[in-house]
C-alpha cells in the first residue's frame, strides 16, 4: 500500500518539466532562430530572382519555341480528333447494311455455265488432270454458288 | 486540470494538462500567411519551451535539442501554407517536433552521446521535492542530480514509440486524444503504449523508488 508521502513514477517524471534552459540561453535561441528565418526568406527570394532573371536571357527565339510547343500541346488533340471524323472510311455502323453484289446475276451471263462438261474447256482440263488432289469446298464462296469447286 | 484515464480504466492523479488555445493561434497563423514575420515570433515564443522539452526528452542531448527545436520552427515557418487549420496549430507543430526528433534519433543511432539540463529547483514542484527529501540525507541539488541521471538513463532504454507517449503524456501533460492526433494513432494505442512504457520504467526505477519510500 502506498503512503501519501511515497514517491511514485509520475512524480519523478513531473520533475523533468523543471529541466529547462536559462533565460540567457533562450535569448541566444531566439537570435539563432531569427537568423535562420531571415536566411530562409533570403534564400527563397534569391531562388525566385534567379529563375526570373533567366527568363529574358532565353531571347525571343526560345520564347517563340516555347509558345509553339505549348500551342502544339494544346491544339494537337483537337486537330487529331477532327482528322479522324472527316476520314473516308465508313463508320462501322454502316458496314453491315451495305448489300453484297448479286452473284447469281453476275454468273448468269457466263456462257460456259450452260455447256456440257465435255465441251467445257475448264471442266475437261480438270477431269483429265492426273495430279488433281482432293477437292476442297469453301462453303458459301462465289465459286461454290456458281457450281465450281475451288482448289 | 484534467483527469486522465489509464488503459485499465483506473483514474490517474489529476494531471496538469497544458491549456493550448487553438483559436488564438489561427489568427496568428493567418497573419504569418499574410507575410507578417513578427507574428511568427509570437508563435515561437509561445511554444519554444514545450517544443524544446519534447525534443530534449526524446533526443537526450541539450545542444541537439536546441538545434532541432530551431529547425522545427523553421519547418513550420516554411510550411505554414500547408497548415489548413483542420487541427490545432500546437498539434501540427508537436507533430513536426516528434517526427524530427524520431528521424534525428534514427540517423544518429551510432554516434549518440547524452547531455542534460540541470533541474531548475525553482521550477520543480515543491511537494514532490519535499517527498524526495523526506528519505534523503544529502543536499537537495545532489539528490535532484542523482534522480535526473537515473530518470534519463531509464527513459533512454525505452523504444522511440514508448518514449514518445511517456514524454507527451507524463512530462508534457497532453491527453491521450491529443497524443493520438500527434502520433497518428488511436487513443487506445496510446493508452496501451503508455501502460507498457510505465511498466518498464517502474521496473527500471524500482530500487530507487523503494529506497526513497522506506
Amino acid at each position: 500500500m502506498q503512503k501519501p508521502d511515497d514517491l511514485n513514477l509520475e512524480d519523478l517524471l513531473k520533475l523533468k518539466r523543471a529541466e529547462l534552459p536559462s533565460k540567457a540561453e533562450w535569448n541566444e535561441f531566439d537570435e539563432g532562430l531569427r537568423r535562420k528565418m531571415a536566411l530562409c526568406v533570403v534564400r527563397r527570394e534569391s531562388v525566385w530572382s534567379r529563375v526570373s532573371s533567366k527568363i529574358p536571357s532565353f531571347g525571343y527565339a526560345s520564347a517563340g519555341a516555347a509558345a509553339m510547343l505549348l500551342a502544339a500541346v494544346l491544339f494537337l488533340p483537337a486537330y487529331m480528333s477532327s482528322v479522324d471524323s472527316s476520314s473516308s472510311m465508313l463508320p462501322l455502323s454502316d458496314a453491315h447494311s451495305e448489300s453484297l453484289p448479286n452473284l447469281a446475276a453476275s454468273f448468269a451471263g457466263n456462257e460456259l455455265l450452260g455447256m456440257p462438261d465435255s465441251e467445257n474447256p475448264i471442266a475437261a482440263s480438270m477431269m483429265s488432270s492426273e495430279s488433281a488432289g482432293p477437292v476442297s469446298y469453301v462453303s458459301g464462296s462465289a465459286a461454290t454458288l456458281a457450281g465450281l469447286s475451288t482448289y | 486540470m484534467d483527469i486522465a484515464k489509464t488503459g485499465s480504466g483506473a483514474i490517474d492523479a489529476p494531471k496538469e494538462t497544458t491549456s493550448l488555445p487553438a483559436d488564438s493561434d489561427i489568427a496568428i497563423v493567418n497573419r504569418v500567411k499574410a507575410g507578417d514575420m513578427t507574428a511568427f515570433d509570437e508563435l515561437a515564443k509561445k511554444y519554444r519551451e514545450r517544443i524544446f522539452s519534447v525534443v530534449y526528452n526524446m533526443v537526450a542531448n541539450r545542444e541537439d535539442a536546441f538545434d532541432i527545436t530551431q529547425d522545427v520552427f523553421i519547418r513550420a515557418f516554411t510550411g505554414i501554407n500547408s497548415f489548413k487549420g483542420n487541427s490545432g496549430f500546437y498539434t501540427w507543430i508537436y507533430r513536426i517536433a516528434v517526427n524530427m526528433s524520431i528521424s534525428f534519433i534514427r540517423k544518429n543511432k551510432l554516434r549518440r552521446f547524452f547531455s542534460f539540463e540541470n533541474v531548475n529547483e525553482e521550477l520543480a514542484p515543491s511537494e514532490i521535492v519535499d517527498k524526495l527529501m523526506v528519505h534523503s540525507s544529502g543536499q537537495k541539488s545532489a539528490v535532484l542530480k542523482e534522480l535526473r541521471e537515473k530518470l534519463n538513463e531509464s527513459l533512454q532504454t525505452l523504444s522511440i514509440k514508448h518514449r514518445t507517449v511517456v514524454v507527451l503524456h507524463e512530462i508534457e501533460g497532453l491527453s491521450h486524444d491529443e497524443i493520438a492526433k500527434i502520433t497518428s494513432t488511436t487513443a487506445a494505442t496510446v493508452r496501451t503504449r503508455l501502460h507498457y512504457a510505465k511498466q518498464q520504467l517502474q521496473g527500471l526505477l524500482k530500487d530507487y523508488l523503494e529506497n526513497r519510500s522506506k
